[in-house]
């Protein structure tokens, strides 16, 4: 089913809605909840967590890609769920890593959020991202977006571990001096 | 302060071209990461029930098979219970009734993979107080793509704030006996 037709049943509150968004999304929102929680019950609930969030939202909100969408939401509950429990020191994995790795692009005092909101921040990294090779912006997007692990990363670009590796430490550098160039760090 | 967390629930926000550029290459399969406390559950569980006639042999599934004992002390028929972790209820509120989604987590596994029709043989509706507002069943519905829809009404029930919880599930295939499915399920709901 074509995701106009998805969210024309949203629309007029059919529940075949959940079912159809389920059959062909529900691989992809596994896949996103799985890489930050590595939890299979933990990510089946995101997942679940996500279709009531749509049904919640659409309508009235008319989301242009469906896809990118529910992945949003999705992700952002993984991470909620792994920062309450990773208080309990019940994750490890990628997303741990990930955070870690993130960390070298952010000074240890600073307070961005007293200057900047999240919108402009996320603007910058728009502008960041939109000037970065491709093949890189795929990667680091794939690392700090879908949480991937740098095997998969390396496995699915045809490259080895190391330079996937290397790809994500240059690309982490060139995103802190771009922060410290816009001013934010 | 931006801690490195945040900055990655940030990293959520970026253009939705570059999120779609970079999945083209993703492969979805589901991974499996078990915590070691949930198998020791299951492991206890599985050698301290009582009554236990047959343990789901596939090792992942925490139910259990279990005689249901008529009066005269002779087994009538066979459950299946403590499906808790093997079976997902998700409900959303629509019109008057609550749209229940059901699905088989395990869909490959016995019982699952014998079952065509699913229902639910016991909830109940509950308010803020624990009194029981309404109970009832619902008719067994046909299993499609491991999922089934139900529509539980919530007609003549006030506004407020309320549980659902659901003791008894039941599944049923062409021509046999249906089995009755224990489960300890309960989700607050507001009714507006």
């Amino acid at each position: 089913m074509d995701d106009k037709s998805i969210l024309d049943l949203f629309n007029r509150r059919s529940e075949t809605a959940i079912t159809a968004t389920a059959d062909k999304y529900g691989k992809y929102l596994s896949g996103i909840a799985c890489n930050i929680l590595h939890d299979e019950r933990d990510s089946d609930e995101c997942v679940n967590d996500t279709y009531l969030r749509v049904w919640n939202a659409i309508p009235p909100h008319k989301p242009e890609n469906l896809k990118t969408f529910l992945g949003k939401i999705v992700r952002n509950l993984a991470l909620d769920k792994y920062k309450y429990y990773s208080r309990e020191k019940r994750y490890a994995g990628q997303t741990k890593k990930a955070v870690e790795e993130l960390e070298e692009c952010l000074p240890s005092n600073n307070c961005i959020e007293q200057i900047i909101s999240d919108k402009e921040f996320a603007d910058i990294l728009n502008l960041f991202l939109g000037n970065l090779p491709q093949l890189k912006r795929k990667i680091f997007v794939r690392r700090y977006w879908y949480l991937s692990s740098i095997s998969e990363i390396a496995k699915d670009y045809s490259i080895s571990e190391s330079n996937a590796k290397i790809i994500l430490f240059r690309t982490r550098n060139e995103l802190k001096l771009f922060l410290e160039k816009e001013g934010v760090i | 302060m931006m801690r490195s967390g945040k900055l990655l629930k940030v990293f959520g926000e970026i253009d939705e071209k570059y999120i779609m550029e970079a999945e083209t290459k993703m492969k979805y399969k589901k991974k499996f990461y078990k915590k070691p406390i949930t198998l020791a559950a299951v492991l206890v569980l599985c050698v301290s029930v009582s009554g236990v006639i047959a343990i789901a042999k596939t090792g992942m599934l925490e139910g259990y098979f279990k005689d249901i004992i008529g009066k005269g002390g002779a087994a009538v028929g066979t459950s299946y219970e403590n499906t808790t972790n093997e079976v997902n209820i998700n409900i959303v509120e629509a019109d008057d009734k609550l749209i229940a989604q059901v699905e088989m987590l395990y869909p490959d596994q016995v019982p699952y993979s014998e079952l065509e029709e699913f229902g639910i043989e016991s909830y109940k509706i509950v308010d803020e107080k624990g009194r029981i507002i309404k109970k009832g069943s619902v008719s067994m519905e046909r299993i499609e793509n491991r999922k089934v829809l139900f529509n539980i009404p919530l007609d003549g029930i006030p506004k407020g704030n309320y549980k659902l919880i659901v003791s008894k599930m039941v599944g049923g295939k062409k021509a046999d006996q249906p089995l009755s499915i224990g489960i300890d399920w309960e989700c607050e709901f507001t009714k507006e």
